[in-house]
């Protein structure tokens, strides 16, 4: 199969955009026509030859596109891919996999801002650090991510899962502040710290959070211990995506049930779970 | 029900197979897999479900626990039981599901309903109605690519998957065991359920898988869609055409459903085994099947066949 790598040239030093971009027009396409294929740089249009450094190899295992960027430079990469994989490597920019429905995108290193906003299928892995947004609204929609599932083995920025619908995304780490904020379904988890006013305004959806450090908003009631089925099959699930937070489940002592946000009807929870 | 052929007999420690054939009909079903916090419980909500389900004619369906699960075998990692059910078509399928989980798997405690069948075209709705009984307090989750919901309840959440799904199946497989004397004829029987309980995607409907009141289509009363099969009544011998021998003192009869014709033949073949293992010197004369002379259903069991 046909994999190809597209390395960031080091001397680029504008921002440029590769939404659009699929796994499937670049692995087609003759290196001709890929060298012509035009993006958008802050600067005006760039040819791609001109960005990246191009690489085809047809003795791969997998037919998928490697990307590797630096300084924060690549935005909106994976941007409504449907179909695919991309493997990205590097300090990628804003809005990666912004709007994506389906395929597979493993990033090796940090993006920016925005990742996964209006996501609605698909399979998303950050293999470090993530910015403020991830997983929430976009602008033009007003609701955050609608289905897929995004891992980030690193810690995440504020404003996580904001109006988020559908979905799961897990933190192997810490995330800042308003986390889940005016959530309307879905289910997040962080292993880690998280920062003040989680499931703010939280209307439905759950938020498994680490009990270690937590502190529980004012609007949440609590609804004691919960011995759930939907715990053991949430973990059984966690299995398949995350080891590290299906083990930290897995081995709680116990997982404590609050329902919130109480002033904006309360069907929200918040599963906090403690290991000794 | 047609005279069992007398002709090439075959006989299995003595007891003779009748060369005929059990003939049996096409079915829609689907497996449940039921959990609960012990064995017990999940045995309690498995068993209520499948009651009264022992024929369609009467019933709406035909249901029985196919086998006990260990946690491993679970989606909660709990003890279950698998359960199949039968119906005639989809929609008297879906109907019979949602009246006995709602009635008899969400009432039970601690307990938990999944599907337990592979994805067709043909969803049945689990969750899907009973969703409501939440009163706007359900959620659902979407984990395994399979959306679940979670129904608020006194105990805490009954959990269950959103649908389940049909898939063809078989109902009607049977045999009979002709015996001497009532005790023989159950023990022989209770020996071939142990036996069938080990094969996978087969039941047996009936009280501890055994019925005594085999029936033929049709009744002398015109409301009545069957009726005793008094070729196989004992206490008839001497006033209708009979197919029992002189000293037949009692007939019982094994009916297995299954999601396939191999396997209803592999329950067929080790039920037959076993129950022929008493012999007839213990006195087991004739293993036969029902039969409508082939005009029910187009799946045809015959007991020679499925013994080799």
């Amino acid at each position: 199969m046909t994999a190809l790598t597209l390395r960031l040239r080091p001397e680029v030093d504008e921002a440029i955009d590769l939404s659009g971009l699929t796994p499937n027009q670049l692995l087609e396409a003759k290196p001709e026509t890929l060298a012509r294929i035009k993006l958008n740089g802050c600067a005006g249009r760039v040819r791609l030859a001109d960005a990246f450094e191009c690489a085809q190899s047809d003795a791969s295992e997998t037919a998928e596109v490697c990307i590797e960027g630096h300084s924060g430079l690549l935005n909106g990469v994976a941007a409504g891919l449907e179909h695919g994989s991309f493997c990205l490597r590097g300090h990628f920019g804003d809005a990666l996999a912004r709007g994506m429905r389906g395929g597979h995108v493993e990033l090796r290193g940090r993006c920016g801002d925005f990742a996964a906003t209006g996501m609605r299928g698909g399979h998303l892995l950050i293999r470090g650090e993530a910015g403020d947004h991830l997983g929430g609204a976009l602008p033009e929609i007003g609701a955050g991510m609608a289905g897929g599932t995004v891992v980030i083995n690193g810690s995440a920025g504020h404003r996580l899962g904001n109006r988020m619908r559908r979905g799961l995304i897990i933190v192997n780490g810490d995330v800042g502040e308003y986390l889940g904020a005016r959530m309307l379904a879905g289910t997040v988890m962080v292993t880690g710290q998280v920062g003040a006013h989680a499931g703010y305004n939280l209307r439905r959806g759950s938020l498994w959070l680490n009990a270690e450090g937590l502190e529980i908003p004012q609007n949440f009631a609590d609804c004691g211990v919960t011995e759930s089925v939907y715990s053991a099959l949430f973990t059984a699930h966690l299995k398949r995506l995350s080891r590290k937070a299906a083990a930290l489940l897995s081995h709680a002592d116990t997982i404590r049930l609050y329902r919130g946000d109480l002033c904006n009807g309360g069907l929200g929870e918040l599963l906090v779970f403690a290991t000794s | 029900m047609s005279k069992p052929a007398r002709k090439s007999r075959k006989k299995l420690n003595g007891v003779v197979i009748d060369a005929t054939f059990a003939e049996a009909f096409p079915m829609k079903a689907t497996r449940l897999i039921i959990t609960a916090h012990t064995e017990e419980w999940a045995f309690n909500a498995a068993n209520a479900m499948t009651g009264f389900a022992t024929s369609v004619i009467a019933c709406g369906c035909e249901a029985g626990i196919e086998r006990k699960l260990s946690p491993r075998e679970t989606p909660d990692g709990r003890p279950g039981y698998a359960v199949l059910i039968f119906a005639m078509g989809d929609n008297g399928l879906a109907k019979q599901l949602q009246n006995r989980i709602g009635q008899c798997v969400l009432t039970s405690p601690t307990s938990a309903c999944y599907a337990g069948v592979d994805q067709t075209d043909k969803p049945l709705p689990v969750g899907k109605q009973l969703r409501y009984f939440g009163d706007g307090y359900q959620t659902s989750k979407v984990m395994f690519g399979r959306r679940f919901w979670r129904i608020p309840v006194m105990d805490g959440e009954f959990v269950c998957d959103e649908v389940t799904w049909a898939v063809p199946a078989i109902g009607g497989g049977n045999f009979l065991v002709l015996a001497t004397n009532q005790a023989a004829a159950l023990e022989a029987c209770e020996r071939a359920i142990k036996a069938m309980r080990k094969v996978r995607d087969v039941i047996m409907p009936f009280p501890g898988g055994v019925v005594r009141s085999g029936s033929k289509v049709g009744s002398k009363y015109a409301a009545l869609p069957a009726s005793t099969n008094h070729r196989f009544c004992p206490t008839l011998k001497g006033v209708v055409d009979n197919d029992l021998e002189a000293d037949t003192g009692s007939v019982m009869e094994i009916v297995i459903d299954g999601l396939s014709a191999e396997a209803i033949s592999e329950a067929m073949a080790v039920g037959i085994e076993a129950a022929c293992k008493l012999g007839a010197k213990r006195g087991i004369q004739r293993i036969s099947a029902g039969n409508y002379g082939g005009n029910l259903g187009p799946h045809h069991f015959h007991l020679h066949e499925v013994l080799t």
